[in-house]
């Protein structure tokens, strides 16, 4: 491992720090070994970079469970891969289903897709984040396409019922896209586990790849002639066409990939497959229940969410009595090297549904290398705020 | 391609994404591969194609159809000179490496021509 950080970071949940030395390695011998073009040559270090865009697809596939690597389809990351299919796969006059703890990546597209004729509904979760599935099958129509719902909120870490709500879609001919970006890695399962038809990741969250990388894994019920790319252009295969070819992953990755990251991304990905996404879970929910445990005797401290370490991430929400979020995570930072993030992280549903909208929420969040020391650190620091606040 | 009785079996993809995965599956299985470009007689696409000795040609079909690689096409060809050049073994990651390694040399040394060039190190300290 490098040199403990500086600070004491929780804010894995925007982006995993530190990574794995492997991962900077195999990005520095990308660029300084191969750095060819993949796919678009016939010579060695194409190939060779081919290999390596292959290996993060291999090693993806292996940790989701997937049987052909060819159905991940690389992208910038998981807002990338949800505009992918919300705007590839919807067309007017069909209907969407979500949720009340959605991110951005899918409320906004949906807005967007609404003023072209593709209705939605939401579903509310209560204050803690918890989807009640049979309101789910409530709202279903027979022209509603897909359900999509985030896997664990990025707010408060709540774990949402996504194997339920999928076998409920599929009984109406719903599909279920499955917005990833903080469980892939994080939480132990297989795409099948879930049931769901695709699923959005990002790569430099639980994956603990660099930025600029992410996927969408596309399952076998998914109609590919009724799905259109996002971007179209070179792929290296079928030059001697002008149309786009229709076969995965090709249809949907024109233009170069970021093969440096993905070379990264691949070794992010081996070192938890090393090591057990099972594993690796067990000891964040550890020092989560630390955490939480510790926040709820603080006075004046109010935590948000389920408070259950075994129905979350490792991602806690809290505010304190008398001290805005903005003032906290300055103070935290400035006083106590602690990095945290506070406001609405990108997800203003969310907020409303537990009611701190618009004023957010401080959030802690727990990664690979979080240590008893960093949670200890932060217990400590945020009591100090909380004295302070009622002084 | 060279005219004479066939040495190699070609088997054509679809991209290099379906190339490389099929090199995988034939490397998992022991049989002997190389990625080389598609010949143009063959296809006019800008892509690479798995080619495999002769004798190989019926493992390798069965490994490539069990692992789910697509494939557009097998052809035996001539190719008299292909043994053992830039096969995907160990080896030839080796020897791209020792290159690489030539190659960051040569850049270093690029630079330190460079600064030479430029004027006088500037002096350190006695």
């Amino acid at each position: 491992m490098n040199a403990p950080p500086p600070v004491v970071y929780l804010d894995n949940a925007a982006t995993s720090w530190p990574k794995p030395p492997q991962v900077a390695d195999a990005m520095r011998r990308f660029l300084t070994d191969v750095g060819a073009n993949p796919g678009r040559s016939g010579h060695r270090l194409s190939v060779e970079a081919a290999r390596t865009v292959f290996r993060a697809r291999e090693a993806v596939a292996r940790l989701v469970g997937l049987e052909d690597p060819l159905r991940l389809v690389f992208c910038m990351n998981a807002t990338h891969a949800l505009n992918l299919a919300l705007q590839g796969l919807l067309r007017p006059g069909q209907h969407v289903v979500t949720t009340g703890m959605e991110h951005n990546s899918v409320m906004r597209p949906l807005r967007a897709l609404e003023s072209r004729g593709i209705a939605f509904t939401v579903v509310p979760c209560s204050p803690d984040g918890v989807l009640d599935t049979a309101a789910v099958e409530r709202v279903l129509r027979p022209e509603t396409k897909l359900v999509v719902l985030t896997h664990a909120s990025n707010v408060v870490g709540t774990i949402l019922p996504v194997c339920e709500v999928a076998a409920i879609a599929r009984r109406h001919g719903a599909l279920v896209l499955v917005d990833a970006a903080q469980s892939v890695g994080a939480l132990p399962f297989t795409l099948a586990d879930l049931g769901a038809d695709l699923l959005a990741f990002t790569g430099h969250k639980a994956l603990l790849g660099p930025m600029g990388t992410g996927g969408l894994v596309i399952g076998e019920g998914v109609d590919l002639a009724h799905f259109e790319p996002l971007v179209r252009g070179g792929t290296g295969s079928r030059s001697e066409s002008q149309a786009q070819p229709d076969f995965l992953p090709d249809k949907f990755e024109s233009g170069t990939l970021n093969v440096v990251g993905l070379a990264g991304l691949a070794a992010g990905v081996e070192w938890i497959l090393e090591r057990g996404v099972a594993g690796l879970r067990a000891r964040e929910a550890e020092l989560t229940a630390s955490l939480l445990a510790g926040l709820g005797e603080l006075p004046g401290v109010r935590v948000y969410g389920t408070r259950d370490p075994d129905r979350q991430l490792s991602t806690v929400s809290f505010t304190i009595a008398g001290m805005e979020p903005g003032e906290v995570g300055r103070r935290l930072d400035e006083e106590h090297a602690i990095a945290a993030r506070v406001g609405l992280h990108c997800s203003p549903i969310a907020h409303e549904t537990m009611g701190t909208f618009p004023d957010g929420t401080v959030r802690l969040s727990l990664g690979a290398f979080t240590t008893e020391d960093d949670v200890a650190c932060t217990l400590a620091g945020v009591g100090a705020l909380a004295r302070a606040a009622r002084r | 391609m060279s005219a004479g009785p066939p040495t190699h079996t070609l088997f054509l993809v679809p991209s290099a994404n379906h190339a490389v995965q099929g090199e995988a599956a034939l490397l998992r299985a022991g049989v002997r591969c190389r990625l080389i470009p598609v010949p143009r007689n063959l296809s006019s696409q800008c892509g690479v194609c798995l080619s495999v000795s002769l004798a190989d040609r019926s493992p390798a079909a069965a490994i490539l159809r069990a692992s789910g690689t697509v494939t557009d096409g097998v052809r035996d060809v001539h190719m008299p000179s292909a043994d053992g050049a830039g096969e995907a073994t160990i080896g030839s990651a080796a020897a791209t490496r020792s290159a690489a390694a030539t190659r960051s040399d040569a850049i270093a040394g690029a630079g330190e021509a460079s600064r030479r060039a430029d004027g006088p190190e500037p002096l350190g300290p006695e």
